[in-house]
């Protein structure tokens, strides 16, 4: 059970990251769909940094970097060119499954799947006196640094967006554009922010996914994770800790699908686990609260 | 039938411009860039084979094109087009073994099961959405993922041909084949026909308006269900056919893993090309076919990586989306300030 739980918690990490970025934009009314291409460019990019030079803090680097770049991107897209938001992801998610697919190839002259010696992971660390706790001591060590980044980033983001002034202003623009507007706010520039924000946390997010439970990249990592993390921040409103407990839940299922495998249920069905939850959990939480993202109940 | 002349405009500047810009991109890796659009070229259609691929590959973009743009048309945001098209797969895949009609009968029996089992995949979503009020797209990817480990369970299990060294599947009953040439002008005969529903139809009226305004339905008196079930009807009917087209269509009718590849994707991408017009997807669909085709060829002949046409397809699709919005601002801008100066004129 804490294995299936620790398990979890790593496969959980990513997705996490991707979260929290989508709060970012979620609270300011951006709707960030390219949350799954951003965290799968960074993934790739975080195995390039660590790959040439044999260091994990370069990988990171390249990750966030490159996420960065993205979300300049978006921004041009978005805020300048005043694209529609929607086709931007699409079209962000599209060149991210393409241009991971094409470097590979192109960089490393593979298909499919890019491992090497080369590529160092991201460091395990154990918490010093936690973990010495018996039975449950085993929850909180061994991990890698991502994991323990992660936690204290959602704290991070309730008190940024909860508790500090910026929080109040994109909140505000959140809730009505114009009266933020006609408040003194500039509307461009706190939007970009939160942009670049969400672009940064999934940058970290891709590191972990490629360097942290695995050291490799594979094409198409990132494997719905994006989607699940939307889905996610939908289901909790946009609210970090409960987004965190979400997530984690999420992470105990799909660990708890290389476990399932053993018991001979095919590990397709394993693997449907968490989409079928998501699933479930939104149609119920939807029919509680009546969030209607496009008013469908006014509508029908 | 008519594209305006701002949309032909931008879509001829933003194929120039992504031109442009992925042979830039060729150059800067070392590669000889004309060389290897032209051979891109001349691979999809040099040869009797290559074409009848084209056409194989066109087909199944025009119909998830088609999907994907009637359900962004009437409002809803359905992005479920890859799941259904797996279901078609698995249907025609199932049934086209079973059954040994002959083909008058077959094929259109098999394409007909195939939009039902579609419609029959997308309706769990709309029970989803009328009785629980879930957001539409988040469900309908998630509908992608369950459906993308089915076709995988099913296709290493139930599917699987005894002794086959990879996933591969038995091959349909003879009579269920369909050329590739039948296909695409079947599928071009269905675009056709929506437009004119859309355009000539009340029903198709509505549901445009829908699209635009739902409120406007609901005060007109119409149902608004009523118009969401039967898009949904005939968009996830389009997928799904699809589906069947990739098995009965080409040469090889039996499944083999990655058989699906990413039309129902593309056929999302062509829809935000088209924007809403339907007659725009027959080109894309096309252009997108051709350098899917050709991408092989190039790489055997210039070296220029095959997955480079990924990169020229999302370039393709950034121009000329940003071609489209840059022009239409540009004139709205200009149509205000030419009212404006006749509103101070007309003062005076």
């Amino acid at each position: 059970m804490i294995n299936i739980i620790h398990l979890g918690i790593i496969v959980a990490i990513p997705t996490l990251f991707a979260a929290l970025g989508g709060i970012y934009t979620e609270k300011s009314k951006v709707f960030n769909i390219a949350l799954e291409g951003i965290l799968l460019f960074s993934a790739f990019a975080a195995v390039c940094g660590s790959y040439y030079f044999s260091s994990w803090q370069m990988g990171i680097v390249y990750a966030v970097v490159s996420s960065l770049l993205i979300g300049c991107f978006f921004i041009f897209m978005v805020l300048i060119l005043k694209i529609n938001v929607f086709i931007t992801g699409l079209l962000i998610n599209l060149l991210a499954l393409g241009g991971t697919t094409f470097l590979l190839r192109l960089l490393f002259n593979t298909r499919g799947a890019f491992q090497s010696e080369q590529i160092q992971a991201l460091p395990v660390i154990s918490l010093p006196f936690l973990s010495s706790i018996p039975y449950i001591g085993a929850l909180f060590s061994k991990y890698h640094i991502l994991v323990y980044g992660g936690i204290i980033s959602a704290v991070f983001v309730y008190i940024h967006i909860f508790e500090t002034p910026f929080g109040l202003r994109l909140r505000a623009i959140g809730i009505n554009n114009t009266a933020a507007q006609s408040g003194g706010l500039s509307v461009f520039r706190i939007k970009a922010i939160a942009i670049l924000f969400s672009s940064f946390f999934c940058g970290l997010g891709g590191a972990a996914l490629s360097l942290g439970f695995v050291s490799l990249f594979t094409e198409n990592m990132s494997n719905g994770r994006g989607w699940i993390a939307l889905s996610s921040l939908i289901l909790t409103r946009a609210n970090p800790l409960h987004t965190l407990f979400i997530v984690l839940l999420f992470g105990i299922f799909d660990g708890a699908s290389f476990t399932l495998q053993k018991y001979r249920i095919p590990s397709e069905f394993a693997s449907m686990l968490p989409y079928i939850i998501t699933l479930i959990t939104l149609a119920f939480y939807s029919k509680k609260h009546k969030i209607s993202y496009s008013g469908y109940v006014q509508e029908l | 039938m008519k594209i305006s002349h701002i949309t032909f405009f931008s879509i001829v500047i933003g194929f120039i411009c992504s031109i442009i810009i992925s042979m830039s991109f060729l150059t800067l890796q070392g590669y000889n860039a004309p060389q290897g659009i032209s051979v891109l070229i001349k691979s999809a259609f040099g040869s009797e084979i290559s074409r009848s691929i084209w056409m194989y590959r066109s087909t199944a973009l025009l119909l998830t094109g088609l999907s994907a743009s009637l359900i962004f048309l009437s409002g809803s945001v359905n992005l479920g087009q890859q799941g259904t098209l797996l279901i078609g797969i698995i249907t025609t895949l199932f049934l086209g073994q079973k059954m040994t009609f002959p083909p008058i009968i077959q094929v259109p029996l098999l394409f007909i099961c195939a939009s039902l089992a579609g419609f029959a995949w997308n309706s769990i979503l709309l029970l989803f959405r009328f009785k629980f009020y879930m957001n539409e797209m988040i469900g309908s990817l998630m509908f992608n993922f369950i459906a993308r480990y089915l076709m995988s369970f099913l296709a290493a299990g139930y599917f699987l041909k005894e002794g086959a060294t990879s996933i591969q599947s038995h091959p349909l009953a003879p009579s269920s084949s369909v050329l590739n040439m039948v296909g695409f002008t079947m599928a071009l005969v269905i675009v056709f026909a929506c437009y004119y529903f859309l355009k000539k139809h009340q029903l198709g009226y509505e549901i445009e308006m829908k699209g635009q305004n739902p409120f406007f339905t609901r005060l007109s008196g119409c149902s608004n269900k009523k118009i969401v079930v039967v898009t949904t009807l005939i968009s996830s009917a389009c997928a799904a056919m699809a589906g069947g087209f990739l098995l009965m269509g080409g040469n090889q009718h039996y499944y083999v893993q990655g058989l699906e590849g990413n039309f129902g994707w593309d056929g999302v991408m062509m829809s935000m090309m088209a924007a809403n017009n339907i007659l725009l997807i027959p080109l894309y669909s096309l252009f997108f076919a051709m350098l899917q085709t050709g991408a092989v060829g190039m790489e055997v002949i210039t070296k220029v990586p095959s997955e480079f046409t990924l990169i020229f397809q999302g370039i393709t699709v950034f121009c000329i989306i940003a071609a489209q919005e840059i022009s239409t601002r540009y004139l709205t801008r200009l149509a205000d300030k030419e009212r404006q100066k006749a509103t101070s004129e007309d003062i005076q």
